[in-house]
């Protein structure tokens, strides 16, 4: 009995790393570390994490907010822009807004523009 | 009031009981440097596994017994991957060794925790067999098969599993 242990050993040993080497799906991963740095193992692929929910919302806002304005021109944001209590925040939101409303309506925003300039200034 | 000082008196000679028998066990202890591959499971998805070869890992190992108990022994492994990642955990152990001749087997139960660069928790079940060579070195070869359910390592609605074989040294402390 403690003769057949030693011989059986290179046998399984063989078995089993044919098993391992065979079985082998390189292509898709098991752990987050099987994957680059800046991604992460979902449903056996290396995919990039989503971005978290705030700071994609709030920068999607930021960078959509010039052209929203211009397009669709509110004197309500405007008006709330100006009522900011930063004198530098008003100045921003006046030059951003000044600037596409004369090209999309100014007939429209003549109005507000005049508002906005004088409590940004 | 008689039933606290009783409770202490017992209290008291366990303690004793215990100091005599830890004065007068010999504890034995081996340390041994293993390294380990085998095969890595995990799902991707609804009932599909996906394989790997598990990232080849160096293990540091220490464990003792005291005479008193020689089948029952306890100790633990410090675990470093380092393939295609480099990350270090830990094996607290508990084995059971039962004699087969000149060869020793020993069943093992392990708590796997890999802390860093990320964590992996788990359970890890083995059996070793112990061959001994000359004076205080032996070598050994390990069947162990790990789970891991949690850790940050392991994607979101699955888990890891391992099939692992590990050979090494061992030397008698």
């Amino acid at each position: 009995m403690s003769r057949s242990l030693p011989l059986a050993s290179p046998v399984v040993l063989l078995a089993f790393a044919a098993l391992a080497w065979g079985a082998c799906d390189g292509e898709r991963c098991i752990r987050h570390s099987d994957c680059a740095s800046a991604l992460e193992c979902r449903i056996g692929r290396c995919v990039a994490p989503p971005a978290p929910a705030v700071d994609g919302g709030a920068s999607g806002s930021d960078a959509s907010t010039p052209p929203d304005a211009g397009a669709n021109p509110d004197a309500g944001e405007i008006a709330d822009a100006a009522a900011d209590a930063s004198a530098d925040a008003a100045v921003d939101a006046g030059d951003l807004d000044a600037a596409p409303d004369p090209d999309a309506s100014p007939d429209l925003d003549a109005s507000p523009d005049l508002d906005a300039s004088p409590d940004g200034g | 009031m008689t039933r606290p000082l009783f409770a202490c008196a017992i209290v008291f000679c366990a303690f004793a009981s215990f100091e005599g028998q830890a004065l007068a066990q010999t504890r034995e202890s081996e340390i041994g440097l293993s390294a380990g591959s085998g095969l890595s499971l995990g799902g991707t998805g609804s009932a599909d596994v996906a394989s790997h070869r598990t990232p080849l890992f160096l293990d540091l190992s220490a464990r003792t017994s005291v005479d008193e108990a020689p089948t029952l022994a306890w100790g633990g492994s410090l675990r470093l991957e380092l393939e295609g990642r480099t990350s270090v955990g830990i094996v607290p152990r508990f084995e059971v060794e039962r004699g087969l001749g000149p060869i020793a087997l020993r069943p093992q139960f392990g708590i796997p925790f890999f802390f860093a660069p990320f964590t992996l928790l788990g359970v890890e079940a083995g059996l070793c067999a112990r061959f001994p060579k000359s004076g205080a070195l032996a070598v050994h070869g390990s069947l162990l098969v790990d789970a891991y359910p949690f850790g940050s390592d392991v994607p979101k609605g699955s888990a890891l599993t391992m099939v692992n074989l590990l050979f090494g040294v061992l030397f008698d402390v």
